[in-house]
């Protein structure tokens, strides 16, 4: 996905105004390309997010579009100030990149997870965010800011699979897609989706995977009113309940008197333990570990 | 515009008045940037960019009512105001950014010298001066006092202008309210360094009962007040 990232970005250029990318010394192996081709549009300013979105917001107000890229907790938390009033308040074209989702830096420590980043971004509601599930989602998220420009949020994980390659997918809504034909729908998002996909379990006529690839403020109800036809409803994300999907999806169902069956697994924050592990073993820890089983089970 | 609101910071404004008139002038002439970080001083910029015609007298009367863009920390919804500021260490790395992608322009920016408390600013120092940014001036009000107390009791940062040599920066260290002084540093280039201005200057100058005080980042004159001040202005000008 980052790859993706950093092609998307070079193929737009040839034939767009160059975008600036400005990294605060993170991207090793990723943003060479960029940096040798259009060297008077890339900037390692260090180690310094906070100043990093600034100056990101000052290069957009002359005009130009621009990525800052960084480790999610470093580009969101850290600038959160910054995030608010020098990009989002005066709405310039800068794309916040977020690298690593979820539990992604598991051995890393807590530190590196990415749980609650939706949650705060969230509150910024003149962001944009995007939760790509995999590298098509990320060249589309790409492309829509390059297009459109507006304050954006993009949570990159590491995946080189697309989830199309397992199932064919169906576009019902601007960056959602729709996988399978059953009535039984789980909803997700970001690089935990494709796990809905890879399992045994997943039967496309008894089961549909909504996926997210960008997190709309307020779910429109123009493009999910097949969801009053659901057998049930289940919402799978790796990040806290508070601001995410899941909360969302909730409202929807509220607001549109829709009584199903409904699961929501997520992250509780308050229990979040310590010791580390792979992404997997973090994932089964902190949703249950049976996570999947629960998924897919009346 | 303060009294009338009843609003804090007339200390502020009145310390960097002079500067920011100086400052005004050569953005307006020369179609560069002024980032006015100090953002609580926005009397003083607004009242500058009436002076400059850029808004307009009328408008200042409309300071801190309701519904106005006149809001009591700088407003980038205000025609001359390129951004909104108010929380502090933002306007340097915003400068920063405006001068790596707009080489053609000067870009101006004042803070406080309280504001040098912040992390930002020093981050920002850093790479101005690595991407040789000699398109960027940071002017800094130094009238010595910040928010609780003096600036030099609360984190000494003297001598401020080995500091800002030593980060690779042009440095002078100036009386802020001397207007060819001003001048002369704010026309001073180099063809490496961006340059800044310490403006040593007086929180509340012109107004004896504000001068050097503290209470007076807070206060805001009553009408009886206002019109005693205005008459010492008006004596001493």
């Amino acid at each position: 996905m980052r790859k993706k990232f950093i092609e998307t970005i070079l193929e737009y250029s040839q034939n767009n105004q160059t975008p600036f990318v400005l990294t605060g010394d993170l991207g090793y192996s990723v943003l060479e390309p960029f940096e040798v081709k259009y060297p008077d549009n890339f900037f390692n300013v260090g180690i310094m997010e906070q100043s990093m979105m600034s100056i990101a917001a000052g290069i957009s107000s002359q005009g130009n579009k621009v990525f800052a890229y960084s480790i999610t907790n470093f580009s969101t938390f850290r600038a959160l100030e910054q995030l608010r009033l020098d990009i989002a308040y005066h709405k310039l074209n800068v794309c916040v990149i977020g690298v690593g989702t979820g539990f992604q830096y598991g051995p890393a420590g807590y530190s590196h997870w990415a749980i609650e980043d939706l949650a705060i971004v969230s509150g910024l509601e003149k962001f944009r965010i995007f939760s790509p599930s995999d590298a098509n989602s990320t060249q589309e998220a790409i492309i829509d800011f390059l297009k459109n420009g507006g304050p954006s949020y993009i949570r990159l994980g590491k995946h080189i699979r697309n989830l199309s390659d397992i199932h064919k997918a169906q576009e019902i809504g601007s960056h959602i897609k729709k996988f399978g034909l059953g009535k039984k729908i789980i909803i997700s998002h970001g690089s935990i989706a494709i796990k809905v996909l890879e399992s045994k379990s997943f039967n496309p006529s008894e089961f549909s995977l909504l996926v997210f690839n960008e997190i709309p403020n307020i779910v429109d109800s123009s493009y999910l009113k097949f969801l009053d036809e659901a057998i049930s409803i289940k919402v799978l994300e790796d990040v806290v309940y508070t601001g995410s999907l899941g909360s969302r999806i909730t409202r929807f169902l509220v607001e549109n008197k829709l009584n199903k069956p409904f699961e929501w697994l997520g992250v509780n924050g308050r229990n979040v333990k310590s010791a580390g592990g792979s992404e997997e073993y973090l994932r089964s820890r902190e949703l249950g570990f049976n996570y999947m089983q629960d998924l897919f089970k009346d | 515009m303060i009294s009338n609101a009843n609003s804090s910071h007339i200390g502020s404004c009145l310390s960097v008045a002079d500067l920011l008139s100086v400052v005004q002038s050569l953005v307006q002439k020369n179609n560069n940037e002024l980032i006015f970080s100090k953002g609580h001083a926005a009397a003083a910029m607004y009242a500058s960019l009436s002076y400059e015609k850029v808004i307009s007298e009328d408008s200042l009367n409309t300071f801190g009512s309701d519904g106005s863009e006149l809001i009591g920390h700088v407003n980038h919804a205000v025609e001359g105001i390129s951004f909104s500021t108010g929380s502090l260490g933002h306007g340097l790395p915003l400068g920063v950014g405006v001068a790596i992608a707009s080489k053609s322009k000067h870009v101006y920016v004042i803070v406080s010298d309280g504001e040098l408390n912040e992390g930002t600013t020093w981050e920002s120092l850093a790479i101005a001066s690595q991407l040789k940014l000699n398109n960027l001036t940071l002017i800094i009000d130094a009238n010595g006092i910040q928010s609780f107390g003096e600036t030099k009791e609360i984190l000494n940062l003297d001598p401020l202008i080995d500091k800002f040599l030593d980060f690779g920066w042009n440095c002078v260290d100036i009386d802020g309210h001397s207007i060819s002084l001003l001048f002369e540093a704010l026309e001073k280039r180099s063809e490496i360094k961006p340059m800044a201005v310490i403006a040593r200057t007086i929180k509340g100058k012109g107004i004896k009962e504000m001068e050097g005080k503290l209470e007076w980042h807070y206060k805001s004159p009553d009408k009886e007040k206002l019109k005693i001040f205005i008459k010492e202005i008006g004596n001493n000008a």
